[in-house]
């Protein structure tokens, strides 16, 4: 191990550099490629982060209702392979392994971004890359109410508090709805006048309603503490599938509870972060089995609790920068049916620590990365990044080796939990190169990942599923994005779009009859894209986002029969806002379109999403 | 995009063998695959085709009765009544708890078993009503699970599985259960032999179950009165427990999985693999009720379209053909 790092070491101290300020602020970011999301896009989202990604990024994120489970998907690797930090705390669950994006809201975050590939090796388990989020105080009193189709209700405030040496806030946020849009559901026929129709349904049973309390705050100067807090209550009915022919009263309903804190201190390049996150996830299945005679089948209960911390340092000297790190995390998880009193009980201990060192010529630099990874199994991670840059143009280029340990259910679920599972582990790669031409901000990146030990769950003869190591996944794509923004006379415009072409591939066969090899992975689409433009005139906004995903197909052999493919859609939103200068505050009211084509889709089988609908929203921002 | 309305199939199916595609849960894509046993042609999501809508979620079993075909779709809750040729719909009983398996006592009067539910559902195919149920003793609803039925003479008996380790007799006159015998941790399935025993096997439940937890079984259940006759504890290479009991054409050979295909006399007490272990788990299995040949259902990775292999009686290898989503369970429709 000593010898690994000293070769390191070595290696990129054979380099030779120049000025220091820019090492200090680039040095930490040299060859990864980091999407960030336009802060304006966060302030006037109103909705979850999944709808935030889905707007402005072109990652596919894969919603099974309005308000329902959305996983993001990253470079064609799986919901579990994406790992979610707040304020540098990781809030992946580590029961699932996966984070549903539904449940965030946008109304604490300040920022947010999108690493992927070797770019998150940092972040431990992410495979396809990392969601970034922070919270920091907001500056502004601000109250927002949003009103929408399906009885969407979402009311928000920021309170900022300010002392001499110090700022806190407090933001709120509560937010319902009965998302009882009207579909005509192309899965069931009914006899009408003599003819078998598809009929005109409503989604059944998708209400929901979250509540949301965040604290975060700076204190001091010489050493910053930035504090946060969030309480979060999400309750929601899990909606009716399309083929569901029940007719009684029924209970199918998710409550999931979630607390998050940390505390950060930062002094000059030291930081030191320590957190803990709570969740409660309550499940109840209740249905009616006789007239008046309602039963419960299933209750049950997944707490989550980790406490986390993690130290990162750095130093520059002679054109070098040296970034050491080390996180601990110890995660806890019970879960346990109330009917079958069945469940497991079970501690997770994972700890990681990094040496990074980087060198900086004159326009271009590298850095290489070794971190040791220990949490059931031990396991060296190495990663190397290089980036030059002209005035205009800049070269990315990173390779890591990464590994995801399976998460607890994985490991312990009853029934069906395999504690003989290995960690999923592969090569991922990238080169991008951007140019600034005028007005426009270019960007392609390529990518290739080698993936091996994927973790699919399968069904047993018993009646259960267990999950088990059997396939290799080879990724390939490309990602383009441009930008540009100016003015046209006294109009002000903005556009950004981003388009990904993504190859996700199964390379190894389960058994001889297996059809699923060079095919793409299920519920990946190969294109997707969203173009956003949006054209200001004095305090009138006008603003466009157009989003499309490839067709999907549901079948690893990709057959393309009538259930082995959802087909392409193209959505489209359009907004108009309107500021006023008040003295003492401002306000802003916009309308929303969403869905605009009222395009008839599903992101999953069975699982309908609204047409057509209407939000508008009343900004109050206190100067 | 075109949003895919579907038009409706008018084809007549010349087919013998019906394979009942679970698809993947709660993603309502469950379809039936027919086979014909003389030329081996195949055809695909033939209820979808032909009623131009989706079968549903989880086809979990399919039944020839009267000149009709049934098909029970568990988490969609509904029994659908199709033409046996044209596989296009005649009616539909809804609302259902958790339908597993519907057995006819007449054109007018079915069992229908559930899962999740203590009672077993009496329909009236006719109307496609519901008109009352059978409280199981001893079964509560959040564990409570009726399975396969097999009738001798005016008693159908039913094979207790999830959470439950019986075999219930009904006395169809008065359609009450009249006998319970335990036959060990979960028995699967059921089929009746040329002197009228019952034979089940059980997967024994899992490692941890608040239920229990034991080695899957082989048991021999006499009916007059209702008790396990013989019982076997079997070890598997794997340990995936036992399922699909079926006997052959004469009703003196039992076949059923326990990793491998396995087969026994039914006088005899140790059964032997016919078809080995071959590295997947099969789902399925069914004997031609004409030929005795075995068919056996591989799901694959289970999100794909699934394969049955086709054996002779002496598990000789005769062909393979592709099918949909989890193939789990089977129907014969020799008219």
């Amino acid at each position: 191990m000593n010898r690994l790092l000293l070769i390191f070491w070595l290696l990129a101290n054979s380099c030779f550099a120049s000025d220091l300020p820019e090492i200090i602020c680039w040095g930490n970011r040299v060859g990864r490629m980091v999407e960030d999301i336009d802060s304006s896009a966060i302030e006037t989202n109103t909705a979850s982060v999944a709808d935030l990604l889905k707007q402005n990024t072109a990652v596919f994120v894969k919603s099974y209702s309005r308000s329902s489970l959305s996983t993001i998907s990253l470079r064609g690797m799986g919901a579990t392979h994406t790992v979610a930090e707040w304020n540098g705390l990781n809030i992946t669950d580590p029961m699932t392994g996966m984070v549903d994006f539904s449940t965030i809201p946008t109304v604490g975050i300040s920022s947010c971004s999108v690493a992927k590939g070797a770019s998150a090796v940092n972040s431990t388990g992410a495979l396809g890359g990392v969601v970034a989020m922070f919270s920091n105080p907001a500056d502004k009193l601000q109250a927002s109410a949003t009103l929408g189709s399906y009885s969407l209700q979402t009311y928000s405030l920021k309170v900022p508090i300010k002392t001499k040496n110090s700022r806190h806030s407090l933001s709120f946020a509560y937010s319902k709805a009965e998302n009882d849009f009207h579909f005509i559901n192309i899965d069931k026929k009914i006899l009408t006048d003599g003819k078998r129709i598809h009929p005109v349904e409503v989604n059944r049973h998708g209400a929901y309603n979250s509540i949301d309390g965040l604290y975060s705050g700076e204190i001091g100067t010489k050493i910053l503490i930035r504090p946060s807090l969030w309480w979060s209550k999400f309750e929601r009915n899990l909606p009716c599938l399309t083929v569901d022919y029940a007719k009684s009263d029924f209970i199918n309903k998710q409550n999931d509870l979630n607390l998050r804190s940390s505390v950060r201190f930062e002094k000059n390049s030291f930081k030191w972060i320590i957190g803990a996150t709570y969740s409660d996830i309550h499940y109840i299945y209740a249905r009616e089995v006789a007239e008046e005679d309602m039963h419960t089948m299933q209750e049950s209960d997944a707490y989550a609790t980790t406490y986390q911390s993690g130290v990162d340092y750095f130093k520059v000297f002679d054109n070098h920068r040296l970034d050491v790190s080390a996180n601990l995390l110890m995660a806890r998880a019970q879960s346990f049916n109330r009917v079958n009193h069945d469940g497991y009980s079970a501690w997770q201990f994972s700890g990681t620590q990094s040496t990074k060192l980087a060198k900086f010529w004159n326009k271009c630099s590298s850095s290489v990365l070794l971190k040791q990874q220990w949490g059931g199994y031990y396991r060296l991670v190495p990663a190397a990044f290089f980036e030059a840059r002209t005035k205009k143009s800049t070269i990315k280029s990173s390779v890591s080796y990464n590994y995801k340990y399976p998460s607890l259910n994985d490991l312990y679920f009853l029934p069906g939990g395999n504690p003989d599972l290995k960690a999923e582990h592969g090569w991922s790669t990238d080169l991008s190169w951007s140019r600034k031409i005028s007005f426009l901000q270019l960007s392609t990146t390529a990518h290739y990942g080698k993936f091996e030990d994927w973790i699919q769950w399968l069904p047993t003869p018993r009646g259960f599923f267990t999950p088990r190591n059997i396939k290799s996944v080879r990724t390939t794509g490309i990602e383009m994005s441009a930008s540009a923004n100016g003015n046209i006379k006294k109009v002000k415009y903005k556009c950004n779009c981003s388009l990904s072409l993504t190859s996700s591939v199964n390379t190894k066969a389960y058994s001889e009859y297996d059809c699923s090899v060079g095919k793409q992975l299920p519920y990946v689409p190969v294109f997707s894209g969203v173009l956003n433009p949006e054209l200001s005139w004095k305090d009138i906004t006008l603003h466009y986002s157009w989003q499309s995903f490839s067709k999907r197909h549901t079948m690893s052999s990709n057959d393309e029969t009538v259930l082995g493919e959802l087909p392409t859609y193209f959505m489209s939103n359009i907004s108009l806002s309107k500021k006023w200068d008040l003295g003492k505050f401002n306000l802003s009211i916009s309308g929303a379109v969403k869905n605009l084509l009222d395009e008839k889709y599903v992101e999953v089988l069975s699982r309908p999403m609204p047409g057509r609908n209407y939000e508008f929203t009343a900004k109050v921002e206190i100067k | 995009m075109e949003w895919p309305y579907r038009d409706e199939e008018l084809v007549r199916h010349d087919y013998n063998l019906l394979v009942c595609n679970e698809g993947n849960f709660q993603y309502g894509n469950a379809s039936i695959s027919l086979f014909n046993t003389q030329n081996g042609n195949v055809e695909q999501e033939v209820f979808n085709k032909a009623n131009g809508m989706r079968l549903g979620d989880v086809c979990q079993s399919a039944t020839y009765a009267y000149g009709k075909l049934w098909l029970v779709v568990n988490n969609s809750h509904v029994i659908f009544c199709v033409d046996t040729k044209t596989f296009q719909e005649l009616g539909r009983i809804e609302d259902l708890v958790s339908p597993r398996y519907i057995h006819f006592l007449s054109e007018e009067k079915a069992y229908v078993t559930n899962l999740w539910s203590e009672y077993i559902d009496i329909v009236n195919p006719k109307t496609f009503q519901k008109i009352g149920a059978i409280k199981v003793p001893g079964q509560v609803a959040s564990s409570g699970s009726t399975e396969q039925m097999v009738q001798i003479g005016t008693k159908v008996y039913v094979n207790c599985w999830s959470y439950q380790n019986t075999v219930i007799s009904i006395d169809t006159n008065t359609d009450e259960v009249s006998e319970s015998v335990e036959v060990g941790i979960q028995p699967t399935s059921l089929c009746k032999d040329k002197d009228n025993n019952l034979w089940t096997v059980t997967d024994g439940g899992y490692e941890g179950s608040w239920y229990g937890h034991t080695a899957p079984s082989l048991v021999k259940v006499g009916i007059e009165p209702l008790r396990v006759v013989w019982a076997k504890p079997l070890s598997g290479e794997e340990g995936w427990g036992a399922s699909e009991i079926q006997t052959n054409r004469t009703g003196d050979t039992v076949f059923f999985i326990h990793d491998a295909i396995k087969r026994m006399s039914i006088y005899d007490t140790v059964p032997e693999n016919i078809i080995p272990f071959d590295n997947t788990i099969y789902y399925g299995l069914t004997i031609d009720p004409k030929t005795s040949d075995i068919y056996v259902a591989d799901a694959i990775d289970y999100v794909q379209p699934g394969i049955v292999k086709r054996y002779k009686s002496n598990g000789e290898f005769v062909s393979s053909f592709r099918v949909g989503i989890i193939p789990g369970a089977f129907c014969w429709v020799y008219e």
